[in-house]
């Protein structure tokens, strides 16, 4: 009876309002549009604007040797493939990326169970593994440079523990020297993916743990079988955010090798500014091109993928 | 379907509006017409605020430069930094923006001339006084075209191989003259002074491994830009197997492959080596005469200690043959920016400091002079080497008068890690020679 009462109090309102439209939708727009206008101005001036701009000049020969800009189709790519900058920069980007996202995640996800606790030793730690994220990364890399240094702390520390002499060059050979400054640039953002877990894991209901406890479910079935599908949304967040990140990475790979050895770390962000350097900004402009194709081509079927895999609470 | 319909007109005005904002922005579209002739008529103004990009690296001599100019002129120079560690794509970056300063500081290269394209953005100086003075100089820094666009001050950039006195006197060796010496010095000293690196390289600061690795080996090539010339007129390529730049890469290789580096060659870098000749723990190094004022500052200043540390020579493929390219520090241009009193003023400064201004720079940078009829001043020892080799018949680095040599540091480094053979090296450098020799033409 309630809910016809309901029901026939609501009627009249319905009936007075103008046909397919809400007696608040008109100011409700209005008001958002006023709160988005500031994020869609940015968004065009320094997303849009400059993505329109880099794909033009990606098909063009624009230089510092001429005044003259020459549309070539796709004569920069032809050039990049030739001089083989183009593939092996992808390759390497691609490379530094997944390893960037996979320790990035792990270590996150690591320290995000042991300090998931609000206490404050807990606190303390959380602070401390945040510190890095605050760091500029030319600072950081530089630090890790030294510290890697074939005469450095690093390999003092290993020789201290380990038999013998130890000076292994980490950042100069072609795999070591890819999967270290990955692994400096996951380090510096773990901090931050560590805190997005946390706040998804204490999300969990504390009911369905308890229950799965009473069940018998130890600590690894809890983990696996409740907290990870649980935590879906952080990881969709934390795995996109650390991935794209990782396909722009830069200052990074500048500070602690500058693209070598050889062209060993030589990113395509790494490969634009050599182009630009040079003043072959058509170049640059293509490969910039493709680190958003790369973005684009990556984030939005992956955030798909895991968005499917959320499970709502 | 209304949203829909909506997306392609918006799409087109953002296209429309992002063209629109590009063709703004694109600096080289914009430049000013080529052929200006620098104005030397009448008294030059005063009161005039003139922008400097300068490098940062630049001595005191040349900001005291800069000051007595301001006293003597009445003019103000305003300097913007440019950061020495990334002064070439700085510059390069704040160019292509449209923005141009009043004097710039720039590479006398003829290569890096035309990556500005000098002979569209800049005033000719060809009938300035100094260009006289400077000789042959005036045709191959800050030249395109058989115009002289830079007046070229800063000392010469020569380069050789810097060799340890004390390592070479207890190996009992004589300094190298030819890479056949650096082979054979290589395995002398390895057996006589284990520790030691007979070669230091520094392949982490990238731009060092171009001068073992073709600089000085082809110097000998280069005699009156000989090879140099066979390279632009389509006569030879860079890529030719049986060329002399395939034969320096792979003598370079062999010296690599002979263990003659040192260990941390991928990683070190040229502060590291410059230390490390000085300390005796490398025996050579093949580097510039810019160096010669880190060597200083690494010994805090001593440069009798230096001198008794280091020597210079001039090494090449069978000769002892040093090679120089005009330095970026001191070698200024004037682009054309369409302020006649502006233009009028920075030609002001190039007469001073070619002229009036130019003797007392010397005496304080206790350099070389560039121009004829200036006193060489007393040189520290080292200095002393690097003038002797040059004086024996030093020759363009053939790198110099070659448009797209700016991508040869990264590829002598892959060479120096063992990442591509000489031959590999050699094709991509001819390509990216093709891409910016095409470039220049159009």
């Amino acid at each position: 009876m309630t809910t016809n009462k309901a029901t026939i109090a609501v009627r009249p309102l319905e009936k007075r309002r103008p046909a397919g439209r809400s007696l608040m939708y008109p100011r409700r727009r209005a008001y958002q549009y006023a709160f988005a206008l500031p994020a869609i101005c940015l968004v065009f001036v320094f997303f849009v604007l400059p993505f329109v701009a880099n794909a033009f000049f990606a098909f063009v020969r624009w230089t510092g040797y001429s005044s003259t800009l020459t549309w070539t189709g796709l004569d920069n790519f032809r050039l990049l493939d030739q001089v083989g900058l183009l593939r092996h920069a992808i390759t390497v980007t691609a490379i530094y990326a997944v390893t960037a996202m996979v320790v990035q995640n792990g270590v996150g996800l690591a320290l995000a169970t042991a300090l998931q606790r609000t206490g404050r030793v807990n606190s303390v730690f959380r602070s401390v593994f945040f510190v890095p994220v605050l760091i500029s990364p030319l600072a950081a890399g530089y630090i890790w440079a030294a510290v890697l240094d074939d005469h450095g702390p690093a390999n003092a520390f290993l020789s201290a523990v380990l038999p013998g002499d130890f000076h292994y060059a980490w950042l100069g050979h072609d795999t070591s020297a890819l999967l270290t400054v990955a692994s400096i640039d996951a380090w510096k953002l773990s901090g931050l993916v560590t805190l997005v877990y946390i706040a998804g894991l204490n999300r969990i209901p504390e009911q369905v743990l308890q229950a799965a406890t009473l069940d018998g479910a130890g600590a690894w079935r809890r983990f696996w079988s409740i907290k990870l599908p649980l935590l879906a949304p952080a990881v969709t967040f934390n795995v996109t955010v650390s991935l794209v990140g990782a396909f722009s990475a830069l200052d990074v790979v500048f500070s602690t090798t500058a693209g070598g050895p050889g062209d060993a770390t030589t990113l395509l962000n790494v490969a634009v500014y050599t182009q630009y350097g040079q003043s072959f900004f058509g170049t640059a402009s293509a490969l910039s091109f493709v680190v958003t194709l790369m973005v684009i081509l990556t984030a939005v079927p992956m955030m798909s993928w895991l968005r499917r895999r959320e499970v709502p609470m | 379907m209304r949203n829909f319909r909506g997306r392609p007109g918006m799409l087109a005005a953002m296209l429309a509006f992002g063209l629109a904002a590009v063709s703004a922005c694109s600096g080289g579209s914009t430049a000013a017409p080529s052929g200006k002739v620098a104005n030397t008529e009448g008294a030059a103004p005063k009161g005039v605020t003139l922008t400097l990009w300068h490098n940062t690296a630049d001595s005191k001599a040349l900001l005291d430069l800069y000051k007595a100019y301001e006293k003597k002129s009445g003019n103000t120079i305003k300097l913007v930094d440019i950061p020495a560690d990334s002064f070439p794509s700085t510059v390069q970056t704040k160019w292509a923006t449209g923005a141009r300063p009043d004097i710039l500081e720039w590479h006398g290269n003829r290569t890096d001339a035309l990556s500005l394209n000098a002979a569209g953005t800049m005033l000719d100086l060809s009938k300035l006084p100094f260009v006289a003075k400077e000789g042959d100089l005036a045709t191959v820094s800050g030249s395109v075209g058989g115009k002289t666009y830079a007046a070229t001050i800063g000392a010469l950039s020569i380069s050789g191989i810097f060799y340890n006195k004390q390592v070479f006197a207890k190996a009992g060796l004589q300094p190298p003259q030819t890479y056949d010496d650096l082979a054979a010095d290589c395995k002398v000293l390895k057996a006589k002074t284990p520790g030691v690196a007979p070669l230091f390289e520094a392949g982490g600061s990238q731009w060092p491994p171009q001068i073992l690795s073709a600089f000085n080996y082809l110097a000998e090539s280069n005699e009156n830009q000989a090879y140099d010339t066979s390279i632009l007129n389509g006569k030879a390529k860079l890529s030719d197997a049986d060329g002399p730049f395939v034969a320096a890469l792979t003598a370079y290789d062999k010296l690599r492959t002979a263990g003659c580096f040192n260990s941390d060659r991928t990683t070190a870098k040229w502060e590291d080596q410059m230390k490390a000749v000085l300390d005796g723990k490398a025996a050579m190094v093949a580097q510039n005469s810019d160096s010669i004022g880190l060597l200083n500052s690494d010994a805090n200043g001593d440069t009798a200690k230096v001198d008794a540390s280091v020597g210079f020579v001039g090494v090449s493929a069978t000769k002892a043959v040093a090679n120089y390219a005009p330095s970026p520090l001191g070698t200024y241009y004037v682009p054309s920016t369409g302020d006649s009193e502006k233009e009028r003023a920075a030609v002001d400064f190039i007469e001073f400091a070619t002229g009036a201004g130019y003797a007392d720079y010397i005496k304080e940078a206790k350099i070389i002079p560039t121009l004829s009829g200036t006193t060489t001043p007393e040189l520290q020892g080292l200095l002393q080497d690097v003038k002797k080799a040059y004086d024996q018949g030093a020759t363009l680095s053939f790198n110099s008068e070659i448009p797209g040599f700016g991508n040869f540091g990264p590829e002598s480094s892959k060479l120096l890690a063992d990442q591509e053979s000489p031959q590999q090296v050699a094709a991509k450098m001819q390509a990216f020679y093709q891409q910016a020799a095409a470039a220049a033409k159009q």
